[in-house]
C-alpha cells in the first residue's frame, strides 16, 4: 500500500503526474484520478480570475497525508493520491489531483470519492476567490458538508 | 540613574516577544505574522487574543473571537491554554478545504 500526498507551489499538470502514478499503481487493475479545476465563477456567478490558497507550513501537508491514509485504511486499495496546489491558481488550471488504485475499479472509485470529499472540507487550506469585485474567503458549502456526511459511520 | 536602569532592566525581564501567525480571515486584520510582547511567564490564549486586538486598535475588535481557533505547537485547540514565549502560536479561521 502506498500513499502519495504532497503539496506543490508550482503549476499542477495532470498529464505529467499520470506517468509516475501509473508506475506507483503497478499491479492494480485500475487507477482512478480526479482533477479539480479552479472555477472561473463563484457560487454567486461572479467572475473569478484566480484562487489564492494559503497553507500552514506543517499542518496542511499532514492533513493531506491523514486523508489519503484514511482512504488506505478504509478501502481495499493499493494506492491513495492527494496532490494539491497552493498559492495563486489562475482559473482554469488544476488545483488538486485525488485518486486511488485498486485491483477492482469499484474500490478505486469509492476511495477517490472519499478522498475528494474529505479534501473539500477537512484539508487545511484557507482559500480566497479573487475577481473584479475583490477577494472573498471560501468555506465548505452545504453540499460539501452533505457529501462528507455520506462517509460517517 | 542607577535606579532607572534597574527599572528598565526589570521591565525587559518582565516581558518577552512572541511571534504569532494568522491564517484565513484573521490575516485580513493582523497580516500574516505579528510580534507582541507578552509576560515572560506567559498568558492564556484568551488574554493573548485580547492583547492582540487591543494592540491593533478598534478595527480589530472581535477579530479573534470564539469563531477563531488557535494552533499551539501544531495542535489545533479550542481550549484556553496557557502559552509562553517560544511556543509556535497561530490563530485560524475555519479551513476552506481544498
Amino acid at each position: 500500500m502506498q500513499c502519495i500526498a504532497r503539496l506543490t507551489g508550482d503549476r499542477l499538470i495532470p498529464e505529467c503526474e499520470t506517468g509516475p502514478l501509473m508506475e506507483a499503481a503497478a499491479g492494480a487493475g485500475g487507477l482512478v484520478l480526479f482533477t479539480g479545476i479552479a472555477r472561473p465563477v463563484g457560487k454567486d456567478g461572479a467572475r473569478v480570475d484566480r484562487l489564492e490558497l494559503d497553507i500552514h507550513p506543517r499542518l496542511t501537508e499532514k492533513s493531506l497525508n491523514d486523508i489519503a491514509g484514511a482512504a488506505l485504511c478504509r478501502f481495499d486499495i493499493s494506492l491513495a493520491v492527494a496532490i494539491h496546489r497552493w498559492g495563486e491558481v489562475p482559473a482554469g488550471e488544476a488545483v488538486v489531483l485525488a485518486g486511488a488504485a485498486a485491483l477492482h475499479r469499484r474500490e478505486a472509485f469509492l476511495a477517490a470519492d472519499f478522498i475528494m470529499d474529505h479534501l473539500k472540507t477537512e484539508a487545511v487550506f484557507w482559500k480566497r476567490e479573487i475577481g473584479p469585485s475583490g477577494a472573498r474567503w471560501v468555506e465548505p458549502s452545504e453540499r460539501d458538508l452533505a457529501d462528507l456526511a455520506r462517509w460517517k459511520d | 540613574m542607577s535606579l532607572q536602569t534597574d527599572i528598565r532592566s526589570s521591565e525587559r525581564l518582565a516581558t518577552a516577544p512572541l511571534k504569532v501567525s494568522f491564517f484565513g480571515r484573521p490575516s485580513d486584520v493582523f497580516g500574516k505574522t505579528a510580534i507582541v510582547d507578552i509576560p515572560s511567564d506567559g498568558l492564556t490564549l484568551g488574554a493573548l487574543r485580547r492583547l492582540l486586538e487591543e494592540t491593533r486598535g478598534p478595527e480589530a475588535a472581535g477579530a479573534l473571537g470564539p469563531h477563531v481557533r488557535a494552533i499551539v505547537n501544531d495542535e489545533i485547540t479550542g481550549a484556553d491554554l496557557h502559552v509562553i514565549p517560544g511556543q509556535d502560536i497561530a490563530f485560524i479561521s475555519a479551513v476552506s478545504g481544498g
